[in-house]
């Protein structure tokens, strides 16, 4: 899912190892979250809204993913 | 000097994968699961050893169960070493583990064929085949995550 950790990263003047340290991740998995190669878990989801200050919605695409799921919300 | 902008190497830990099939000693819970795969080798090496040297009673049959304790130690101690990976290293060591599982049931059931059409005697150590195969998806696996 597109995000934008790696903006938000840069703004709080972190490396890739410094938010794997304070999420207890590997470094190479924030790299695979940059990259959308893999979504974290909801754990690492909320962990990474609580630390930017930011919701979970706005620091993932969320408009990105319903255009993929292509389905009307219940109702 | 940290990079805090600029995209940063992806690299997973390569030669790692082949050579130990696995994330590291950096990797949390490493240090101990290299500990106890040194101690498991050891142990199947003594097990080898004691079965060629020992040729009956007990000195053979405690040396000849060396061979799966080793591999009870072996897979104990991966199942720990899983349970302290983040997700995605999780996932990548997972799959590989399935791989491993697929080419063991498969060098098995290759042994077992060739010893039905001809007879021959194949000794199942070529199970450890397996082993470096899962340390090769290992690496062919982590690729699409980089």
């Amino acid at each position: 899912m597109k995000n934008r950790i790696r903006e938000l990263r840069a703004r709080h003047r972190l490396s890739q190892a410094d938010l794997a340290e304070k999420l207890n991740v590997s470094r190479q998995t924030i790299n695979a979250i940059e990259n959308d190669k893999y979504d974290p878990n909801l754990p690492v989801a909320f962990h990474l809204s609580h630390l930017f200050g930011e919701s979970v919605d706005e620091i993932f695409d969320k408009e990105d993913f319903l255009k993929s799921i292509n389905q009307e919300p219940l109702t | 000097m940290k990079s805090h902008h600029a995209k940063e190497s992806s690299e997973w830990p390569y030669r790692s994968f082949l050579i130990f099939g696995f994330f590291g000693i950096d990797s949390p819970g490493g240090k101990t699961l290299m500990k106890y795969s040194v101690f498991a080798l050891a142990l199947f090496i003594s097990g080898v050893a004691g079965t060629s040297f020992f040729s009956e009673g007990i000195p053979l049959y405690t040396s000849s169960l060396l061979i799966p304790i080793s591999v009870l130690i072996l897979v104990w101690s991966n199942s720990e070493y899983i349970k302290k990976l983040d997700t995605l290293t999780q996932l990548l060591q997972l799959k590989a583990f399935a791989f491993a599982y697929g080419a063991a049931v498969f060098i098995a059931f290759s042994i077992y064929s060739i010893q039905l059409s001809t007879g021959y005697s194949i000794s199942p150590i070529w199970l450890v085949l397996a082993e470096p195969l899962r340390g090769l998806s290992l690496y062919l696996i982590a690729k699409d995550y980089e």
